[in-house]
């Protein structure tokens, strides 16, 4: 296990791409407080590749490693680190329906005995302090059917934080943002990448992507481009992704 | 159609009929297996991990239950313990009458009575419940989470189940035999008090051991085909009913498949 990878994946390509796939496989690492973003015209392509590299979906071939363990070949006890290692998240992910957001958040840690390795009361505070810096004006009390989709997913991503993960995978994570909040939740993410946390997202927001991503991946639907620097995105002679910067900026 | 393939006919259909049977409880006991393995491997009994779920279902099966007990209790010990001791001296002797009250009330009528209820109470609510949670995709999330959905939330209620099942037959049990030995007292002859007595010390370990077990089993597979059923749910919301009819009408053909059983093997 090396702290400086928390994703390795070597020659991937996911398992669900169609025959006629015919990019490159996949060479990346996720070290802490990276932030790598997948970009492109088709939302469920992208999609694929962010599952893939989380290890939810099968490859169609190459590996992905977390924390040094290959996802193929997990026991029950790592595929529970994995998952908690590495927070997936989508725009719609649901809240447990029968519980408060403040419930929904102090579940799994209760789960994963959170509350056990801390004093006693710790862990909800800890929930309730996270849940501030998200957004104060949050509503703890109601049932998720009663709160907006917003409001739903700030709780959704307290509740992965609260399991302390060194990625937090976003699939299309600003779909129910308005402007005004989106700005702030960007900022939040920004903050938590500083403290060393690593973000992997999907998003048609091209100037998040530009003024922050260390890595960028372009998905199409039979090609894969990969990017180290916003300099190699923007300067890149590809017609697809010109286009892409273009309608987008 | 020759009378060969209509035989062929008949038998291929109850073959497959069979084999979709005993596919359904190899299934079933897998299902159960692996939810139970789930939970002791990783919890100390009732640990905090799905203990707030265990406690959850026991109120809501057990505790919720107990008007509805209540009410059939008192009917019942009018109906039949009532009926039974105030016509036990042309009946036979006193021990006669005891062993029929507690063959009757406490082996029979008893666990089957709650077992309905809890069949149509909490049956039907863990289809429904599981089910929608299904189609809101909240498992999926919780299992992107690292939660074993077996160990969170199935086994919880299967334990929660069998554990509300024994205790509402305890409860009716006694309203049962106590409402039907009250008014027998108070309107027959007040002698017929004294089979609160004779009922109690006639509770031997064996009949003990055997409504135990009986009442477990019934709440155990109560539980089990409701969460099976609701876990199968896939894509539409038309499932739910569909799913939830299917859990009643095999809960009770099993508790009924069980009884018999049971019946058999004590009794016979």
């Amino acid at each position: 296990m090396t702290d400086s990878k928390i994703i390795q994946c070597r020659q991937l390509i996911p398992g669900k791409l169609s025959t006629g796939y015919s990019g490159k496989a996949l060479d990346l690492v996720i070290s802490p407080g990276e932030m790598i973003s997948i970009i492109g015209p088709n939302c469920a392509i992208k999609s694929l590749w962010l599952k893939t590299i989380c290890g939810l979906e099968y490859p169609l071939s190459g590996t992905v490693h977390i924390h040094g363990i290959d996802t193929l070949n997990l026991s029950a006890k790592d595929w529970s680190m994995t998952r908690i290692k590495v927070a997936y998240l989508h725009a719609d992910t649901a809240l447990l329906s029968a519980a408060n957001g403040l419930m929904n958040v102090l579940a799994p840690a209760i789960y994963h005995q959170l509350d056990k390795k801390l004093k006693e009361g710790i862990l909800a505070i800890k929930a309730l302090k996270l849940l501030e810096e998200i957004d104060p004006d949050l509503d703890l009390d109601d049932l998720p059917a009663y709160i907006s989709k917003e409001q739903q997913f700030k709780i959704a991503i307290a509740r992965a934080l609260l399991l302390e993960p060194d990625v937090l995978a976003l699939d299309n994570p600003f779909t129910h943002f308005e402007i005004d909040s989106k700005h702030q939740f960007q900022s939040f993410l920004i903050d938590r990448i500083k403290k060393g946390l690593s973000l992997l997202i999907t998003t048609a927001d091209l100037s998040f992507v530009l003024n922050n991503s260390d890595k960028t991946l372009f998905a199409e639907h039979d090609k894969l481009y990969y990017f180290d620097s916003k300099q190699a995105l923007l300067n890149c002679s590809i017609p697809a992704i010109n286009e892409y910067i273009r309608l987008n900026s | 159609m020759s009378v060969v393939q209509i035989a062929n006919t008949l038998t291929g259909w109850s073959g497959r009929k069979l084999i979709r049977n005993v596919l359904y409880l190899i299934n079933l006991m897998t299902f159960s297996s692996l939810a139970l393995r789930d939970w002791f491997s990783k919890n100390q009994v009732f640990n905090s991990r799905s203990y707030s779920s265990t406690v959850a279902q026991i109120i809501f099966t057990g505790v919720d239950a107990l008007p509805t007990i209540s009410f059939l209790g008192l009917i019942t010990g009018f109906i039949f313990t009532f009926r039974l001791i105030s016509i036990s001296d042309s009946l036979g002797t006193t021990n006669d009458i005891i062993h029929l009250l507690i063959t009757i009330i406490c082996l029979s009528v008893g666990p089957f009575l709650a077992a309905v209820i809890i069949i149509s109470r909490t049956g039907s609510a863990i289809v429904v419940d599981l089910g929608n949670m299904k189609l809101n995709g909240e498992i999926e999330a919780l299992e992107n989470l690292g939660i074993n959905i077996n160990d969170y939330l199935i086994a919880p209620r299967i334990l929660g189940t069998a554990i509300s099942q024994l205790a509402i037959t305890v409860y009716f049990t006694l309203i049962a035999l106590l409402t039907g030995i009250l008014i027998s007292a108070l309107f027959v002859n007040p002698s017929h008090f004294a089979y609160i007595l004779k009922i109690s010390n006639s509770f031997t370990p064996y009949f003990v051991s055997i409504f135990v077990v009986k009442n477990l089993i019934f709440g155990f597979v109560i539980a089990t085909i409701a969460s099976f059923n609701g876990l199968s749910v896939s894509s539409s919301a038309t499932e739910l009913p569909q799913r939830t009819t299917a859990s009643i009408v095999q809960s009770l053909s099993f508790v009924f498949i069980i009884d018999s059983l049971l019946t058999f093997a004590i009794f016979v």
